[in-house]
């Protein structure tokens, strides 16, 4: 079993895991606490949108499901400041926006489309070595953000009227949020998938929340039960030869519902 | 400390101010009663920034607080209306109060023994110490609220501006909120601007209360000056029903 460790492609694969696990887990939290869950989901429809228009205009799909995800986290907050409405209205009218380019694309493309689906479902195990470097990048990047604002972060996520009232520059925080959490969706569609990168934005920082009310540590166990769902998947995937994203999702379920009940029994 | 002069704001087609001219000077006590839709909320918001009236001009600390928004609102303080911690949030009382600190200290610069000195002090003042590690929203209203006023004395503020902060406390809580103010005035000689329904609930110490109607000075009263009859022509309710609902008003 052990001689899978050797394996280039597998190698990628824990890597780009842990690097999911981190990049993820870090903006679960911010999504869960600014309330706004379905980015995740207009996101990687932005990118799928983009793959399909990539596809129908000979220009690569992936180059392109980046410009079109980008472009979508970059627009949110602002669309949202001008409007006047929420953040998650805009998050849907995005979203809405996506499948319709996105569909409209796909009745207009003749031949094989299986390629604009493989961001939606990603494949952990067709990782190459320039994703994870890229990966590595944006969240060393991350990290260094968060070191930088995390009182202002902090600040956000507690009042953001509250935040620009005492002085601080709320909306470059939220915006640059917002970008970064689309930014690491993104890049992760290889890994997780448009669909399945849903639970794991949402479940390892809500069981994380359930365990504790410090902020810090909410982090910490987001980003653990983040690398344990994207590892298990993996793993099972490997073993049971078992498809590695829906693995992934029933795992870190798992872990929220572990973490529910051990909340209970604690009186926490 | 503040000069506005002449200022409309309209929204939706609504005038909400209108030619609307205040001054308020250092150490001034205020209160602001209206009917709502008066345009209290609103001239708050102008005040520290967050609004910019559609016509007119505002000095704050003789500066243009929109142009000057940062440098503005980093010696005024604000407590909104509907501010109660949400319980999704994992933020301690003593995080909140370094809110307040995070905007002193600013951009790249972490909080340092000084900002942790000053939210020490104003959890003590408020009377909030033993709560410093409890998660924020699981607590009272009336708790929230002195996590709010903590938060704002550790900014060390000049002017205070304080949006309906009584709604939703029963009456202790309100009389005790109150008495913080009140303290606070007395201790710190702020410039507080108290906005209020709750027109037996005023607190002690205020020296003047300035009626909005209709986006209008409709009064600008001193404590001795101020009786029934203008506030029946202020709410256009007659006598008798206001004095059921506020008794033997008295400031």
């Amino acid at each position: 079993m052990w001689e899978i460790l050797s394996y280039n492609y597998f190698q990628n694969a824990l890597m780009g895991s842990v690097l999911a696990g981190i990049g993820l887990g870090i903006v679960g939290v911010w999504v869960v606490l600014l309330r706004i869950p379905f980015v995740g989901v207009a996101i990687s429809h932005a990118a799928f949108a983009g793959s399909v228009i990539g596809l129908l205009f000979g220009v690569d799909p992936i180059v392109m499901a980046i410009v079109f995800s980008l472009a979508a986290s970059i627009s949110i907050g602002p669309i949202a400041e001008k409007s006047g409405l929420e953040a998650n209205i805009i998050i849907g009218i995005i979203f809405s926006l996506a499948l319709g380019i996105a569909f409209l694309g796909l009745g207009l493309i003749e031949g094989p489309k299986t390629e604009a689906f493989n961001l939606i479902w990603g494949s952990i195990l067709t990782l190459s070595r320039i994703n994870i470097y890229i990966n590595a990048g944006i969240t060393f990047f991350m990290i260094i953000f968060l070191l930088l604002f995390g009182k202002e972060i902090k600040a956000v996520f507690y009042n953001r009227e509250v935040a620009m009232a005492s002085g601080i520059p709320e909306k470059f925080i939220f915006f640059s949020l917002l970008f970064l959490s689309g930014f690491v969706i993104c890049l992760n569609l290889n890994t997780i998938g448009g669909i399945l990168i849903f639970s794991l934005l949402i479940n390892p920082p809500s069981a994380a929340r359930i365990l504790t009310h410090e902020l810090s540590k909410m982090y910490l166990l987001s980003i653990i039960f983040a690398i344990v769902s994207c590892l298990s998947g993996l793993f099972f995937s490997y073993v049971f030869s078992v498809p590695s994203g829906a693995t992934i999702i029933i795992v870190s379920s798992l872990i929220f519902i572990i973490s529910l009940i051990s909340r209970g029994r604690n009186g926490h | 400390m503040i000069d506005i002069q002449e200022i409309s704001k309209t929204f939706g087609g609504k005038e909400v101010l209108s030619n609307f001219s205040l001054n308020i000077k250092k150490q001034d006590f205020v209160a602001i009663i209206g009917p709502n839709g008066a345009g209290k909320t609103t001239l708050l918001k102008i005040i520290n920034g967050f609004l910019i009236p559609d016509s007119g001009e505002v000095r704050v600390f003789d500066l243009d607080p929109f142009k000057n928004g940062l440098a503005v609102r980093k010696k005024i303080g604000f407590i909104f209306q509907n501010e109660f911690v949400s319980k999704n949030v994992p933020l301690s009382v003593k995080d909140i109060v370094c809110v307040g600190r995070t905007g002193v200290r600013g951009l790249f610069k972490k909080l340092d023994e000084n900002d942790f000195i000053s939210v020490q002090k104003s959890l003590e003042e408020v009377g909030i110490k033993e709560l410093e590690n409890r998660p924020a929203g699981f607590l009272s209203g009336g708790e929230q609220r002195k996590v709010s006023i903590a938060r704002e004395l550790a900014r060390d503020v000049e002017i205070l501006l304080l949006d309906e902060i009584l709604m939703n406390l029963d009456p202790a809580s309100q009389m005790e909120i109150n008495s913080l103010i009140t303290r606070i005035y007395e201790k710190h000689k702020l410039t507080i601007v108290f906005v209020t329904h709750l027109l037996r609930y005023l607190p002690e110490g205020i020296n003047r209360v300035i009626a909005l109607k209709n986006g209008e000075v409709f009064g600008d009263f001193s404590h001795d000056d101020y009786n029934l009859k203008d506030l029946s022509n202020l709410y256009d309710i007659n006598e008798e029903s206001l004095k059921k609902y506020v008794g033997d008003f008295k400031l």
